[in-house]
């Protein structure tokens, strides 16, 4: 085993060794055409900002919308049956039930909370709020990204999301009128622009004014630590009627089936489309590279140059751009959306390694795509051409 | 002559009625018809022939670049029928060096890396590659132009480099298809006299096509070629150029007259020459001398 071990390592020494040591000719031929090569270079850049921007829009979403379930600190959601709480599907339930929810087995606590949506005029300005009212007593459901100010609210105070402060102007200590009534701001959370509104955070007994009397949208339940999730939810949904519960995992799949299910095809649509405009500006470099140097492809094969040797170069050639296109992207363009997100603040992107790993790979395989064609081109180069006068 | 096929080592190339027909049925050409031949190590045999007589292909057959469509091409004692496009490319590399009529290097490289290239195909590498890339351009005369791209030598310094090329890994048979077509008449003798050097310095089979006159005088043996035929004599259909020297069809329509004599060119290029200055070139002696020897 040892012994093969140190073969293949030997091996690949020596491949690597020969290609230290050895002309190349993908490498000249690049450096021959430096404009051609910056242009693909300065399309692959843009294909990764797309790449990019679509799958950081998709992963800043998610992970926003498992934050705004997970951050509750709940054990199980409970809502009106068949309503998963969403913009899309609100869950109502009578208050009243709290009492219920509290001597079921296996329930430790239970609070309620408010998320509703309020549209409201700020600075002659139409913005959508989306109004979390929680139950200060315990805190579940309360803010679980605060960066500035407090973390907690008592009654008449709020906790504004950090992007509508910046774009309206507001700061802690500030005021924010919703319906006529007042509220000082005490901080700012992050993380909770959800594009199409804004997250406040208040005193469920503030934000019930807002809401119907005698109801909520949601309870939260902390499970006792005898009990499985599963046994409280059966529990729960034999106990009361009409009311589902559902672990803070479901309830978080749910929002995102909801809220991002109609994006995600479009956020894969626009990564393809970027990724397709990778392969196409490098495959169109190589296609004219090759056709260029197509008599120079006949020459190497005149004098001994085999296929495999050939299609090496084109696909070097194919990697360095790609590579180099995909490695220069990767570094741009995180800090280019940073920049951008301080003028425009609801451009929310998250950039994670594995991203970055994904297009280091999409780099490869986009080079490798793009070399397909002027491969085949090559194959059919006759290298009796080299006799035919230049 | 005898052309039985025999296994004798000492012949360098050896075709037994090699033909080589393009196109088919009502469109086809036969390039090279029925030839059969026999080069010995070390031997240096020109090719000539007019334009279209099949000197190129006949090149191409024995270089590796063309099977025949009838007949054998056997290259050191092998036969190229059947091999597989690897194994051609293997013997392109490694026994046969080409001189082309264009120097045809590669132009994003360096004069030493198109030498160098040639060697790493054929696996020598790094600086056993380097060294001998150099030491080929020192014997050709380009030592201190050894990092200049193609775009930056003369065409004579080019082709200079497409012989080290050829020599790079050592092929005991170069094949040279009008090497000094593209040069002038200072740097198609410099070409000449490298190609003589080698030829007897290195023992090394040398097959030249051409109708450059000027390259008899190095050869062992010239053949004639006429029609896709290898021919014992010269065709009296031929006449030479006076400004080229080349051979050309006496029944060329570029021609011209000048004191009652008529003249024929290989191109309009060549007749333009010699009309700006017809006594420079209708009155050198040794071309009369040229179309007398020839026939």
């Amino acid at each position: 085993m040892s012994v093969l071990s140190f073969g293949a390592i030997s091996y690949n020494v020596e491949v690597v060794m020969d290609v230290i040591f050895m002309v190349s000719v993908a490498r000249r031929n690049l450096a021959h055409e430096k404009s051609k090569v910056a242009v693909s270079i300065g399309g692959i850049v843009l294909s990764v900002f797309l790449i990019l921007t679509m799958v950081g829009l998709n992963e800043a979403f998610s992970t926003m919308m498992d934050d705004m379930i997970t951050g509750a600190d709940a054990d199980l959601w409970i809502t009106s049956e068949g309503a998963s709480g969403s913009f899309h599907s609100p869950s109502l339930l009578p208050i009243s039930i709290q009492d219920n929810l509290t001597q079921i087995e296996g329930v430790s606590e239970v609070s309620p909370l408010i998320r509703t949506p309020l549209s409201v005029k700020i600075n002659d300005e139409k913005v959508l709020l989306y109004l979390n009212g929680y139950d200060i007593e315990t805190g579940l459901g309360g803010p679980w990204s605060v960066i500035e100010g407090k973390s907690e609210v008592e009654n008449g105070e709020i906790i504004i999301d950090r992007t509508l402060a910046q774009k309206q102007g507001l700061e802690v200590g500030g005021n924010l009128t919703i319906a006529e009534k007042d509220f000082r701001i005490v901080g700012l959370s992050d993380r909770t622009n959800l594009m199409i509104a804004y997250m406040v955070f208040m005193t469920f007994d503030d934000a019930k004014t807002f809401l119907l009397e005698g109801v909520t949208n949601y309870f939260l339940v902390k499970v006792d630590s005898g009990y499985t999730l599963a046994e409280v939810i059966n529990n729960i949904e034999s106990s009361l009627t009409d009311v589902s519960a559902n672990t803070s995992t479901d309830t978080a799949q749910a929002y995102k089936d909801e809220i991002l299910g109609g994006f995600i095809p479009i956020f894969y649509l626009l990564s393809t489309i970027g990724l397709l405009v990778g392969i196409q500006v490098i495959g169109v470099l190589l296609y004219s590279l090759t056709m260029d140097k197509a008599k120079e492809y006949g020459i190497l094969k005149a004098v001994g140059a085999t296929n495999p040797q050939i299609y090496r170069i084109v696909l070097e050639q194919a990697l360095i751009v790609s590579i180099l296109g995909f490695v220069i992207g990767s570094i741009v363009v995180p800090p280019l959306i940073s920049i951008m997100q301080i003028y425009v603040p609801e451009f929310l992107v998250t950039i994670t390694p594995n991203m970055m790993l994904g297009v280091s790979l999409l780099g490869i395989l986009t080079g490798i795509v793009a070399s397909v064609i002027p491969v085949k081109k090559i194959a059919g180069i006759d290298p009796a051409l080299v006799f035919k006068e230049a | 002559m005898d052309f039985e096929q025999h296994d004798d080592i000492d012949r360098a190339v050896e075709l037994y009625h090699a033909t080589k027909v393009y196109g088919s049925k009502h469109t086809s050409v036969v390039a090279v018809n029925d030839v059969s031949l026999h080069v010995e190590l070390g031997e240096i045999i020109v090719i000539m022939g007019p334009s279209g007589s099949g000197k190129t292909t006949l090149i191409q057959l024995i270089g590796a670049l063309l099977t025949p469509t009838s007949g054998d091409v056997i290259i050191n004692g092998r036969n190229l029928n059947g091999l597989s496009k690897k194994e051609l490319s293997r013997i392109r590399r490694e026994e046969i060096g080409f001189v082309f009529q264009s120097p045809n290097l590669l132009s994003a490289l360096t004069a030493i890396q198109n030498v160098e290239v040639v060697l790493n195909l054929a696996g020598v590498k790094g600086a056993n590659a380097r060294y001998r890339a150099e030491q080929l351009l020192k014997q050709m005369g380009l030592g201190e132009r050894v990092n200049h791209r193609p775009s930056q030598l003369s065409g004579g310094e080019q082709q200079r480099v497409a012989i080290a090329r050829a020599l790079a890994n050592n092929p005991q048979i170069i094949l040279a298809d009008e090497p000094t077509a593209n040069l002038d008449s200072k740097t198609g003798h410099e070409v000449i006299r490298l190609l003589r050097n080698i030829a007897k310095e290195q023992g090394k089979t040398i097959i030249i096509a051409t109708h450059d006159l000027r390259i008899r005088d190095l050869a062992d043996r010239v053949l004639w070629l006429e029609d896709g035929k290898i021919s014992v004599r010269w065709s009296d259909g031929f006449i030479i150029d006076p400004v080229c020297l080349m051979l050309v069809n006496r029944s060329s329509e570029i021609v011209t007259t000048y004191e009652g004599k008529t003249f024929h060119f290989c191109t309009r290029k060549c007749k333009e020459r010699f009309e700006e200055n017809p006594a420079a070139y209708a009155n050198r002696g040794f071309w009369e001398d040229l179309n007398e020897n020839m026939h």
